[in-house]
């Protein structure tokens, strides 16, 4: 066996490792991100089902609650502004804010006793609720699968194949919540 | 009946490991007391009886196995009279399981069943998350709030995501498998009650067999 051909065979061993290490990096790729679109989907459909529920929560403060057109108001603009948010990092101002909204909403229904009393409302804040709930915790494991995502797509070496084949960071989800963000003001006058 | 349950817990690691010793013994007692059954067996006569013996112990022990994988979770749910419920029959409580499903990454979640009794109190079974169930009692629905609900639910997922259920589940089927041998033992022994049907002795198993999970 001629020097030259030993050389060659070790060469094509070594392309051949990096090829299946290249092809196991791709594909390592793509299962992440699926990971993180299927988190989104769970996510989706619990907004969806969110937005879903608003407009037979305002209905039904409606009929009692005559003097809150203000509040049913901004929360019926807040839905508005939630169903057309795209993308994780839109959609979570804009659920935060759809909140803060329904929260101010649910603190004047205390003020209706009847409200209160009635089934379809206790029905349809048992499901706000768990829908909230639900995207929350739907939310845990999305950023997570996010992190794994932005992590591995942005370190070397499989930024490398990353880089290549045009695998882009993906957003975390979070519900930013305006008043959340300021820092308490304390004064000791 | 679910303060037995805790006993059970602590004591279902020695069972699993016991039962098959049990079953096995119990069996090649039978043999040998069969073939004792007229006058004085020979060693081999003995030998014979004790080697059929031990074969129905293993089947018992197999069948029981095979049982709680394919029945056992649904025989332990009928057995405490629990039934099945959808979203409408209980809104909150489906919610609170499909949350805590969410949470702990499930795929889907386990089907939701509630008994009527009067102590609070919940368990999970199944042979897989994926086929898995939990129950809650009336009661405990009745005097928890939705947040204590969800500790409960999220308890028993656990149990289910760490697949404590099936060894349960196998474990509470198993001693079933000593009813089992105990019939058999009762109509072809020795000791068998002629003319007259057993009809009893089921109840005190079922109760075992009920509250091994939790």
């Amino acid at each position: 066996m001629s020097v030259l051909l030993i050389f060659f065979l070790a060469f094509a061993a070594v392309v051949a490792v990096v090829v299946f290490w290249a092809i196991g990096a791709y594909n390592g790729l793509v299962a992440l991100r699926q990971i993180v679109r299927n988190g989104w989907a769970q996510i989706d459909v619990q907004l969806k089902r969110r937005h879903d529920l608003i407009p037979n929560l305002v209905e039904t403060v409606k009929g009692y609650a005559t003097h809150e057109q203000e509040t049913l108001e901004k929360v019926v603009q807040a839905r508005g502004a939630a169903v057309n948010a795209s993308g994780p990092a839109a959609q979570g101002k804009a659920e935060g804010a759809l909140g803060q909204a329904l929260g101010k909403l649910m603190l004047l229904v205390e003020q209706y006793p009847d409200l209160k009393a009635n089934q379809n409302f206790l029905a349809l804040q048992e499901e706000l609720t768990s829908t909230e709930n639900k995207v929350g915790y739907a939310r845990q494991a999305y950023n997570d699968s996010v992190m794994a995502y932005n992590t591995t797509i942005a370190t070397v070496p499989t930024s490398l194949i990353a880089n290549t084949f045009g695998f882009g960071a993906e957003e975390y989800f979070e519900i930013t919540i305006a008043a959340e963000r300021e820092a308490p003001k304390v004064s000791f006058n | 009946m679910w303060e037995a349950i805790r006993a059970n817990r602590r004591r279902s690691t020695w069972l699993m490991l016991a039962m098959g010793v049990v079953l096995l013994s119990l069996g090649a007692s039978i043999g040998i007391l069969t073939v004792s059954w007229r006058g004085e067996p020979t060693i081999d006569d003995q030998l014979v009886g004790a080697f059929f013996g031990v074969l129905v112990g293993i089947a018992t022990w197999i069948g029981s196995w095979i049982y709680s994988a394919v029945d056992g979770d649904r025989a332990i749910l009928r057995s405490v009279g629990a039934r099945e419920i959808e979203k409408k029959d209980h809104p909150r409580l489906w919610n609170v399981v499909e949350e805590m499903s969410i949470a702990a990454g499930m795929n889907g979640m386990p089907r939701v069943y509630i008994i009527d009794d009067s102590a609070p109190n919940a368990f999970a079974v199944g042979r897989t998350p994926e086929k898995s169930s939990v129950a809650f009692t009336s009661t405990l629905l009745r005097t928890l709030t939705r947040d204590e609900l969800q500790g409960v639910a999220a308890h028993e997922i656990g149990h289910i995501v760490n697949e404590d259920i099936r060894f349960m589940t196998q474990a509470a089927v198993l001693v079933g498998g000593v009813e089992l041998l105990s019939r058999f033992f009762i109509r072809v022994g020795p000791f068998a009650a002629r003319g007259r049907r057993s009809s009893g002795g089921g109840g005190g198993t079922r109760m075992v067999v009920a509250v091994s999970p939790s």
